[in-house]
């Protein structure tokens, strides 16, 4: 049984609908994605599943079941638009958002004050948040996220703001909570951070589902579709020395990083490429076949979308 | 109720009781009242000191006709119960009054009118202060009807003002004597000391006297007084408290804790509970007035239960609404503006006063207490009138719980929905769109 499943649900606002129909099912122990461009209606329905909103049709199981006011305790959640009480203390604002997901007085002081040394924020405990830097706030929202100990946590655009080192920790947060075996449902329109911690995935666009199923999966399912009938084999990257766009059989170069990105004819396979790159006097560090990054799917599946809706 | 409401009500209470605001505004309103009030008496204490009165006035006869009388001619126009209050008050104020006392007493207790022989006489006397107002009655006064007045003071508390009015008295006394009855001169110095009897609902004529008039007509206004200042504060404060989250994106966390009726409900019983604390300090600080005032006016036990059971409801219902409207606004300000609009109704009854204390069992009167914006402050004024039906004050206490928690329910849903809304303001069409919304 799936521990939040999500069926054919509706929500419409001025009667433009915001979710149509979506579902689909989260198990624990997962990092699963929903993403989307920027107003599809991830929001909207991270805001059904914590009952903020209700949906105009379809339902939202927990563990089988209709959710209930408890089950929210077991849920953490860092909505995309976040804040603090400013004036209020770190400790004091922590505590209020402990007790308020069931936990007592006496439970919040032991566990939030660990929790902010974990996170490097522990001499800012009695601090006022007004005080903070936005860096060091996000860090309170996230500990005030996951200080009762939720079993599922849903994370919506958490690396929004964030610098490297304090997305590294969200990261690591993350691939810990997966570790502990709790759910987590991370909502993000930023691909790469998508494809390095989901183990499976649903796309959202214009409220409906355009993508859904484990990484590998879709990869597999949309190669083809993006990269014609010769497969992913066919669009290599290249690192070296040498005008590679000069030779024969290559279709469309671009740089990524240091390398260049070829796509070769059909008829031209990679390893005959390779020779007669090495037959030109060229020096080639690295060369392999290019993965199909999960953005390059999201733009495909998008601006399809986007052309089917004019 | 549910234990997340009473950790907003907590948290609400707490915030708001240790706010500099708040504090300041408990603590330092009274002494703030009482340093006015000291002020007040220093200035008259000095006052006193400087023009004290000598409850004494020097007349001189030209034209022969007063006749002196020994000891002081009384005010006369103040109505004996006017003057037990104020001797009462002068008298609960005891030494904190100081001087000032002795001088309202002294200048109400009227004016021994001292003859002289002449204009010279008389202003060397004032002059050392034995006298506190010398009147000149020349020889034509009959006929003319004018007399010639020295008063050193330009104060309107000042002997030579006050001391006119037993000098009329006194006048009128000299030339009716001889020449009309003695009962008649009294009747013509005091010729009314009206007995009103008014009628009740079963049709019996009673008296009222000034207490009853003060608890029908006070005791409303007082608490229609009240009742506005808290619901201002609170739901002030309330709405401030609300735009705050909405601004600071941090309502959206708690709505994932708690759903947005116990949320509502959790902060208006908070602050409810934070106002009425500082109601019940400023009454503590000026304990013995309140206990006086309330002993006073025969108020019983049940009229300040039921009191207070109104004031609750109605503040619920009032701060249900203005923050149910006021979260549709996208800042501070906006959101003030709308929910005030509401704090109007609580002073509808007060325009219908004189209605309502002519006829407080009438058709006027029965609709605005089945109304529930207007029902507390109407059922008050009914209440201090007398002669309610027992039965109306349960259905009206009733219809005001239904009404809270019906505009809980509304204002939960548009609360719910504006407070995720940033910076776009929703049509009326929309609103009610949430309202409907389950």
């Amino acid at each position: 049984m799936p521990q939040l499943a999500i069926e054919n649900v509706v929500k419409a606002y001025d009667g433009k609908l915001a979710v149509d129909q979506v579902s689909f099912e989260v198990n624990g122990g997962e990092v699963f994605g929903l993403l989307g461009p920027n107003g599809a209606g991830k929001s909207t329905l991270i805001r059904m599943v914590m009952d903020i909103l209700r949906p105009d049709s379809g339902r939202i199981l927990v563990n089988g079941r209709p959710s209930i006011d408890a089950d929210h305790d077991r849920v953490g959640y860092l909505p995309e638009e976040r804040g603090l009480y400013r004036k209020q203390k770190v400790i004091d604002v922590l505590d209020y958002f402990g007790r308020l997901k069931g936990m007592t007085g006496r439970d919040v002081k032991a566990k939030a004050q660990a929790a902010l040394d974990r996170v490097g924020l522990g001499e800012w405990a009695k601090k006022r948040v007004d005080a903070l830097s936005k860096g060091m706030q996000q860090k309170v929202q996230i500990v005030g996220t996951l200080l009762h100990e939720p079993e599922v946590v849903i994370l919506d655009e958490p690396f929004a703001g964030l610098d490297p080192v304090n997305a590294r920790m969200v990261k690591d947060i993350i691939l810990a909570l997966k570790r502990e075996g709790r759910l987590v449902v991370l909502s993000t329109h930023q691909m790469d951070q998508a494809e390095e911690l989901c183990d499976r995935i649903v796309m959202i666009d214009r409220g409906r589902r355009v993508l859904y199923g484990t990484l590998r999966e879709i990869k597999k399912r949309y190669v083809e579709e993006l990269r014609g009938a010769a497969g992913r084999d066919n669009v290599v990257l290249v690192d070296g020395e040498g005008e590679f766009s000069s030779l024969p059989g290559v279709l469309t170069a671009s740089s990524v990083g240091a390398a260049m990105k070829l796509t070769l004819a059909p008829e031209l396979r990679p390893e005959r490429f390779l020779e007669s790159a090495l037959a030109a006097g060229m020096t080639i560090a690295r060369f392999e076949a290019a993965p199909t990054p999960l953005e390059e799917i999201f733009v495909h599946v998008v601006t399809t979308n986007s052309g089917a809706a004019a | 109720m549910k234990g997340k409401t009473w950790i907003v009500v907590r948290r609400e209470f707490l915030g708001t009781i240790t706010r500099p605001g708040w504090l300041i505004g408990t603590f330092g309103m009274p002494i703030f009242v009482g340093l006015y009030a000291g002020l007040i008496f220093l200035i008259g204490s000095t006052a006193a000191k400087m023009d004290k009165p000598t409850g004494k006035a020097g007349v001189v006869d030209q034209a022969g006709i007063v006749r002196f009388e020994k000891g002081p001619v009384g005010m006369g126009e103040i109505p004996p119960e006017a003057q037990k209050a104020v001797n009462d008050a002068l008298g609960m104020a005891g030494s904190s009054a100081g001087p000032a006392s002795g001088v309202v007493k002294k200048l109400l207790a009227g004016t021994e009118f001292l003859p002289f022989p002449d204009e010279k006489a008389a202003l060397a006397a004032l002059e050392k202060k034995e006298i506190g107002a010398v009147y000149v009655i020349p020889a034509d006064y009959v006929a003319a009807g004018k007399i010639t007045a020295y008063n050193p003071s330009e104060s309107f508390l000042s002997e030579g003002k006050l001391s006119q009015v037993p000098l009329r008295r006194l006048l009128v006394k000299s030339l009716a004597a001889d020449r009309v009855e003695p009962d008649v001169v009294a009747r013509i110095l005091s010729p009314v000391d009206i007995k009103t009897l008014t009628k009740t609902k079963d049709g019996t004529w009673v008296e009222r006297g000034l207490a009853e008039i003060v608890r029908r007509i006070g005791v409303p206004i007082a608490f229609t007084f009240l009742l506005l200042i808290s619901i201002l504060t609170s739901a002030g404060t309330l709405i401030q408290g609300v735009s705050e989250e909405k601004e600071n994106r941090v309502i959206e966390v708690i709505l994932s804790s708690i759903d947005a009726r116990s949320l509502l409900l959790g902060k208006l019983l908070g602050l409810g509970a934070a106002g009425l604390l500082q109601l019940a300090i400023w009454l503590t600080m000026a304990l013995l007035p309140a206990v006086l005032l309330i002993a006073g006016l025969a108020l019983s036990p049940m009229i300040v239960i039921l009191c207070l059971a109104y004031f609750v409801l109605a503040f619920l219902l009032y701060g249900t609404l203005i923050t149910g409207t006021g979260v549709i606004g996208t800042n501070a300000k906006d959101m003030q503006q709308y929910g005030m609009f509401w704090s109007i109704g609580s002073a509808i009854p007060m325009v219908f006063l004189e209605v309502l204390l002519r006829d407080p069992h009438g058709t006027t009167a029965r609709i605005l207490s089945y109304f529930p914006l207007t029902s507390a402050v109407t059922m008050m004024i009914r209440i201090g009138s007398g002669g309610v039906s027992w039965w109306e004050i349960p259905l009206t206490l009733l219809i005001l719980a239904a009404s809270v928690w019906i505009a809980l329910r509304f204002a939960a849903r548009i609360f719910r929905t504006a407070l995720l809304m940033y910076g776009k303001r929703p049509t009326i069409v929309e609103i009610f769109r949430w309202m409907r919304q389950a």
